[in-house]
């Protein structure tokens, strides 16, 4: 057993360096830029971040957005979570499975959506202006708070719904029945007892929403569409990138991760709370009865959950086979956007970088997913079959989780600061800061595979005189191949999607699928954005798709 | 090869502390209540787990501090752990790929041990889809193709039906005796161990408790831990025997076990039987004891016989017979040599 321990353990110490440098570096440059000023440590930066009555402002909006967003979550959530905990109805699986949307889709992708589906021009305004006959879009929430609030909502409320939903379902219906044997009014029962168990998961789901929403860029980036609506995360992009200030921005970093680090706690709390179990044989879900007044609601939330989650993405392929012929023209069919993005038809502004886009995000995905799994296998198997120090190894590889990606990208910008990249440099340092975001999702996909490898596979090609280097090669990664291939493919995803990291590091020479979807919708150039769009929706979907697979089998 | 284990190591529920021989070409069983140590004991010699101190010498060489994959120490798990990502063929294959063995070679050799493990024609078979006797006959065709010096079974047939678990263990004893290869064979079953073994090793919390012929530890078990383990019978303390039994030959206890306070005398059931008439002519004449008013408390079918359980005083005693007893109250007579005695 020694010998093949120590194979595990020679195999993590590359892996540990190489994700040293990766995350601890340019964490490490961001804070030392925050507090070090003219060789000295000093926190004036920090505390003008917290006191100054701009940034303060800025910081009160950030939460002020984070809560309203949680609270229309739960509000939107909730009702969902009790429909799909207690009722069994056709269309259940298809709300189940749409409700993963959000944790695929790219932010921009997100974004893009709504201005599609919400925008004056956009899907629901012209259905609605056809089937009322009106002349002005009835719906102008675009571009304002309660934008901000409705896409927050749109990309949380499923995570709410399914994390209460999962405890409700897993909660033990025969404690429910004994308090009614023993007098309890139904109301009661749910006041007393249903309750009180599912009070954490509440607080865990919501922690984690309000986590998400403090963090968001690109929808506030876009739709805030000012500077009256600017959250920490685009005045860490702001400062640093156009106004040239890193300092400022690692300042404003140092209090956003403070700020995360106390939510992670809370969640991490929340998270223990829920871990008690209760033993339950088999849930029994109600029969929907079609004719009653439940039924009636359960009808109207899955047709809304529908619309709210499918319409976006929806309109954006619907839109990237249309193209508008004048000003006032009809729409027609035409794959005029698909062609001009893989450069067939001449194309103007933005739409000419398409394909140079296309191209290098495509690399930069290839190459992070290679790197990221690579890394998360030897980290995991290093981390399984070591157990000394295992725990310690699991909160490393996890750590970039709770630094947001705004932050993971100005860590970049200050190494960019100090070695000057040239243009494939600075595509080298994005791939680098895209495994970093990618690499605890890979991790945590990878990790409970290997956990559930039967370690007598490998004593069986032990005693059988293989090597544990050939053990690894022949048994333990063919084994593994199938979660491998679903990391991969969830990394590329990831990085073809990711859009925070990669802006704020970037020039206007270097372009990726959504820093040119970002230009597009900037220069109303929407259905351009949509075919762009479309790619990044099959992508996701593909993620998402190989995702369920894998959740079904087993090693 | 000759296989000399000294093996110490301290565990949480128990310390191991034991050495033992194995002769070159013996089916060794291992037996013990789950917990005892003898799984820990086939790891160490495997090399999946290290003793603290103490040598594994095989042919002469200390292979104690030798690599897993260099030992030449074949396993075959509990759960078979036969590779799910490898038909049959490629799993046999996978040992052979180590032997630098060309593939026209390999191939042969896969038919040859899927012929010897009674498995023709299973070469493409997915392993995922075998039966569990299927994937035991794989596995252990598996173990012997990477050729071994010693091969250990770890508890190869507890997953299976009792049915096929008796017709497997006399083919693992067939393929013992066709290849020769000195064998250890971890069970909890006596049956099974008493059915395959040249030798048997009882173990009992890390420590070696008799090690013998299963016919010496079946009749002569050195302690009421072994007595009680290897099957059912009557343990009674010595005293009662010079005291209350009818004793028509004069037999005492042997000098060696003469202190009566802390011996017991122990036979087993069948080996006792029951008189219900003195007038009944027994047709051996050996020398027995005789225990009278003996009362009858329950009395099982069991298919080939009957098993009795009595009251003699206050003890209890156990005993077969071919017909069912027909008198409450009787005398049951124990040969002399089918009695033994252990200290407590």
């Amino acid at each position: 057993m020694r010998d093949y321990r120590r194979f595990y353990r020679q195999r993590s110490i590359g892996p540990l360096i190489i994700l040293f440098s990766l995350f601890a570096l340019p964490l490490a440059l961001t804070i030392r830029s925050g507090v070090w000023e003219e060789g000295s440590f000093t926190l004036r930066r920090i505390v003008s971040a917290v006191t100054d009555s701009y940034t303060r402002r800025i910081l009160l909006f950030t939460l002020k957005q984070a809560l309203y967003s949680t609270v229309a979550s739960l509000v939107i959530g909730l009702p969902g979570a009790y429909i799909l905990a207690t009722y069994s109805f056709p269309g259940k699986k298809l709300i189940k499975a749409l409700a993963t949307i959000p944790f695929v889709l790219p932010s921009i992708l997100v974004v893009l959506g709504f201005v599609i589906f919400f925008g004056n021009n956009g899907t629901l305004n012209t259905v609605l202006m056809s089937v009322f006959d009106l002349s002005d879009p009835p719906l102008k929430i675009l571009y304002s708070f309660g934008a901000i609030i409705l896409a927050h909502t749109f990309y949380n409320f499923p995570i709410i719904m399914s994390i209460v939903a999962t405890a409700w379902e897993g909660l033990d219906t025969k404690l429910e029945a004994a308090a009614a044997t023993l007098g309890s009014s139904p109301r009661k029962v749910f006041r007393t007892i249903t309750l009180p168990r599912l009070i954490p998961s509440m607080i865990s789901a919501a922690v984690l929403v309000f986590l998400f929403c403090f963090n968001s860029f690109a929808i506030i980036l876009v739709l805030g569409g000012g500077p009256q609506f600017t959250t920490l995360e685009v005045e860490i992009y702001r400062q640093a990138r156009m106004m040239g200030d890193p300092s400022g921005a690692s300042a404003l970093a140092i209090v956003s991760m403070v700020i995360n680090g106390i939510l992670f706690l809370g969640y991490a709390l929340s998270q223990r709370t829920l871990t008690v179990a209760e033993t339950v044989a088999d849930r029994a879900f109600e029969e929907w009865k079609p004719s009653s007044i439940r039924a009636f609601f359960i009808v109207l939330y899955s047709i809304f959950t529908i619309l709210f989650l499918l319409g976006p993405i929806v309109s954006v392929l619907y839109r990237s086979f249309l193209k508008t012929a004048s000003r006032s023209g009809k729409p027609t069919f035409s794959i005029t956007w698909y062609r001009k993005l893989l450069g067939l038809e001449h194309a103007s502004s933005h739409m000419s970088s398409a394909l140079a886009a296309l191209v290098n995000s495509t690399l930069i995905g290839v190459a992070v997913s290679v790197l990221t799994v690579t890394l998360a296998l030897l980290l995991s198997v290093s981390i399984v079959r070591r157990k000394k120090s295992s725990s310690a190894l699991e909160l490393f590889g996890m750590l970039p989780m709770i630094t947001s990606s705004v932050i993971i990208g100005l860590g970049y910008v200050l190494i960019a600061r100090i070695l000057r990249p040239s243009l494939l440099g600075t595509y080298l340092l994005i791939t680098l800061a895209h495994t970093v975001i990618a690499f605890p999702f890979a991790l945590r996909t990878i990790l409970p595979k290997v956990r559930s490898l039967s370690e007598t596979y490998l004593h069986a090609s032990y005693t059988l005189g293989s090597s544990p280097r050939k053990t690894f090669r022949m048994i333990e990664i063919p084994l593994l191949r199938k979660t491998l291939l679903t990391a991969m493919v969830f990394a590329f995803a990831l990085s073809l999607g990711e859009f925070n990291a990669t802006l704020i590091l970037s020039n206007s020479q270097i372009v990726t699928l959504p820093v040119v979807m970002y230009r597009l919708i900037g220069s109303y150039h929407f259905q351009g954005a949509c075919a762009l769009g479309s790619i990044l929706i099959i992508t996701s979907g593909l993620a998402f798709f190989l995702g369920e697979v894998a959740k079904g089998d087993s090693v | 090869m000759i296989l000399q284990c000294s093996l110490q190591a301290i565990y949480p529920d128990f310390t191991l502390d034991l050495s033992f021989t194995v002769q070159e070409g013996d089916l060794v069983c291992i037996i013990g209540p789950s917990g005892c140590g003898k799984s820990t004991t086939l790891s160490i010699i495997a090399g999946l787990i290290h003793a603290e101190t103490g040598s594994i010498i095989l042919g002469g060489e200390d292979i104690s501090q030798k690599e897993v994959h260099k030992r030449k120490i074949a396993m075959v798990f509990q759960d078979y752990s036969l590779f799910p990502h490898m038909n049959v063929e490629q799993n046999i294959a996978y040992p052979l790929k180590n032997l630098k063995m060309n593939k026209r070679r390999r191939v042969q050799v896969v038919k040859e041990l899927l012929d010897l493990v009674n498995l023709q024609g299973y070469e493409k078979r997915k392993s995922t889809l075998l039966s569990g006797g299927e994937r035991q006959r794989v596995a252990l065709a598996r173990a012997l193709a990477s050729e071994p010096k010693v091969l250990l079974l770890d508890e190869p047939l507890s997953a299976l039906d009792a049915k096929l678990r008796t017709r497997l263990r006399e083919e693992i004893r067939r393929i013992h005796e066709e290849t020769g290869i000195t064998t250890i064979y971890v069970t909890h079953d006596q049956d099974e161990a008493f059915a395959i073994a040249d030798q048997v090793i009882v173990m009992d919390r890390g420590r070696i408790i008799q090690q013998g012929s299963p016919l010496e530890i079946y009749r002569t078990p050195k302690t009421k831990f072994v007595a009680t383990f290897t099957g059912e019978g009557t343990i009674l303390p010595a005293d009662a025997f010079a005291r209350t039994l009818r004793n028509p030959y004069h037999l005492d206890i042997p000098a060696k076990h003469r202190n009566p306070k802390n011996t017991s005398l122990f036979f087993r059931p069948h080996t006792s039987h029951i008189v219900e008439d003195e007038g009944e002519v027994r047709l051996q004449y050996l020398p027995f004891l005789a225990f009278d008013e003996v009362r009858l408390v329950r009395s099982e079918f069991q298919g080939t016989h009957w098993r009795n359980s009595c009251v003699w005083e206050e003890h209890e005693l156990f005993c077969h017979s071919d017909r069912k007893p027909q008198k409450e109250i009787f005398s049951l007579h124990v040969d002399i040599t089918d009695l033994s005695y252990f200290e407590e």
